[in-house]
């Protein structure tokens, strides 16, 4: 995929490529005729693909086995052979041997949220918002996004404020309807309820109501649209201060609505957010933007982005989610944070851009792991636009945002034909870092955290910004993991 | 043409050759049921190998975009009784526009 902005100025030495370039990324599904049978097999033990190539470079063909079925558990040959098409020459033979274990990997128990932009959506495939077709897109994309092991969505109650520049307005997209009466507000959580709906039936356990203010320095409401009996208004946006009494009416009627119809309907764990990644200096007014809601969200469960461990310590945000690169004085201090990062933790610690290994990728499930991080919180999944939401891009020939962002920064996920999601190499690898992550939470249910960590945290060394880039003491620790679980459960 | 069996932390970037894929515990890939298992194969193809119709385009250090459609293939079996539980994609590097291939 074309990259125009790999790397920082600085990069790390562990960069594969700091120049921009046309580097692999997603995956093209290539369908096959399966079940074709042939001289020497059974029907169903034979596949043939087509598989486009570019001559004259090295390419790679991304291979998947998902084995559901019991029965199979065991070891396993995969023949591959390949030839130029059209030849009629021998074939290169490759055997792939694989090795199935006779159980489940228990889910992953941490919150792993990569947020969902429905009006990425509705805006590439053009769609009307909350059409029958959006809706059938939606369900696809959270489908794909639970292949990653996302289990938490963003949920836009009200269209999410993030990435939208001052001024300026993304598509609504709002889930709860607002209506005025006779100086009463009034709630519509039909479409709530489907998109509910879709997350359960796909296995999400936690949702994310949209932040409460804008982003860096909550100085402002987000563009939240109200029925009245003379049409839609845009009521509230960037026109409208944090504090203004307005808002808090809303805020006095629409909150606790919300709260009572999500106990009633929503059995897992419901997430808020006051405001994207507060600086320092906008702390203050992070905290007035918090003051008009707090009453409202007693006993909730409140997360934000915040790095500063003073703050932290301050009780500024309830849950504060660390930046990878700032999380060292949490876990000095004996905290054991939510960690995120974005494009801006691009030295040394983990991040998923295009331009890094992926052992940089994978590794943070093991660092999650050790250092007892709750959840991991990541901004875009699907995030098809320019820096700022200033228009919207083709992934597949714009993959830095415009050049806000390093190559794979805003999204893992591409726009397939069809509505099909086409999944990204690094989406791939992060999954596997989460099955990293759920192997080790069920071996140290079985021999305890210490002797699990032990296996992989690389002499007590492994930090989040100290870790092996060596790929096979990756893949043999995991192995070694996988083996302690099978010793503990006597297999 | 040329192709190696490489792991699924393997990325083909720059002028990087594959490295191939060792065997752990006497096996390419492995885990649990319900947990996909991943790896890949680097395929190189010379210039007129795999039914070529735009070679020349593509041959070079840099690959032009495949946007005009296929320039070559190789052609792919899997054999044996995980075959049906097997998908493949490709991991292009050069640029792709999958919309001429069918409508949105």
């Amino acid at each position: 995929m074309p990259v125009s902005t790999p790397a920082p100025e600085d990069p790390d030495e562990h960069y594969l490529v700091t120049e921009p370039g046309e580097y692999p990324d997603v995956l093209e599904p290539l369908t096959g005729e399966a079940g074709a049978g042939g001289p020497d097999t059974d029907a169903g033990d034979r596949t043939v693909v087509l598989a486009p190539l570019t001559p004259g470079c090295w390419e790679a063909l991304w291979i998947d086995v998902l084995v559901e079925d019991a029965l199979l558990a065991g070891e396993h040959e995969l023949l591959m052979r390949l030839r130029p098409a059209g030849s009629d020459g021998p074939w290169e033979e490759h055997t792939l041997r694989l090795q199935i274990h006779p159980h489940q990997l228990p889910p992953l128990e941490i919150v792993n949220t990569h947020w969902f932009h429905a009006d990425s959506l509705s805006s590439y495939y053009d769609v009307e918002v909350f059409s029958e077709r959006h809706w059938e897109l939606i369900e696809a994309f959270l489908r794909s996004a639970r292949e990653m092991d996302v289990n938490s969505v963003l949920t836009p109650t009200w269209t999410p404020p993030l990435d939208t520049a001052e001024g300026h307005k993304r598509p609504t997209v709002q889930l709860v309807g607002i209506s005025e009466e006779s100086g009463e507000y009034r709630f519509d959580f039909t479409e709530l309820d489907r998109w509910l709906r879709i997350c359960r039936e796909v296995g999400m356990v936690s949702i994310e109501v949209a932040h409460l203010f804008t982003q860096w320095g909550a100085r402002f409401t987000p563009a939240i649209q109200v029925r009245t009996a003379d049409g839609i208004e845009d009521r509230f946006g960037w026109h409208v201060a944090a504090t203004d009494p307005e808002y808090r009416r809303l805020m006095v009627a629409l909150i606790p609505a919300l709260r009572e119809h999500l106990a009633a309907t929503w059995e897992g764990r419901v997430l808020r957010h006051i405001s994207d990644e507060p600086s320092v200096q906008g702390l203050e007014d992070y905290r007035a933007a918090k003051e008009q809601v707090s009453d409202l969200l007693e006993g909730a469960d409140v997360v934000d982005a915040l790095s500063s461990l003073e703050f932290a310590e301050q009780g500024v945000v309830d849950i504060p989610i660390v930046a990878t690169d700032h999380v060292e004085p949490f876990l000095d201090a004996g905290r054991n944070p939510w960690v995120y990062y974005c494009v801006a933790q691009d030295r040394e610690v983990a991040n998923r851009f295009i331009s890094l290994p992926s052992v940089r990728n994978r590794v943070l499930g093991r660092q999650l792991f050790v250092h007892h991080a709750p959840g991991f919180l990541h901004w875009g999944y699907n995030f098809w636009w320019a820096q700022f939401a200033l228009k919207p891009i083709d992934p597949f020939t714009e993959t830095c945002a415009g050049g806000g962002f390093y190559g794979g920064d805003s999204f893992a996920v591409y726009p397939g034909p069809d509505g099909t999601p086409w999944v990204s190499l690094r989406h791939r690898v992060f999954a596997q870092g989460m099955a990293d992550h759920r192997a080790l939470t069920w071996l140290a249910s079985l021999v305890g955290h210490d002797r699990a960590a032990a296996l992989v945290d690389e002499g007590g060394a492994l930090t989040y910004a100290h870790f092996s880039y060596d790929v096979e003491e990756h893949l043999r620790a995991r192995r070694a993991v996988d083996e302690a679980i099978l010793e503990a459960l006597g297999s | 043409m040329q192709t190696v069996l490489m792991d699924s932390l393997e990325k083909l970037m720059g002028r990087a050759e594959p490295r191939p894929a060792s065997l752990i515990g006497g096996v390419h890939a492995s885990g649990f049921l319900g947990e996909r298992l991943s790896v890949q194969i680097a395929v190189r193809l010379e210039a007129g190998e795999g039914c070529a119709d735009a070679l020349a385009d593509g041959a070079g250090e840099r690959p032009a975009p495949r946007s005009a459609g296929m320039t070559a293939a190789v052609e792919v079996e899997l054999l044996g009784d995980l075959a049906a539980h097997t998908t493949l994609s490709g991991a292009a590097r050069a640029g792709l526009d999958p919309r001429p291939r069918g409508p949105r």
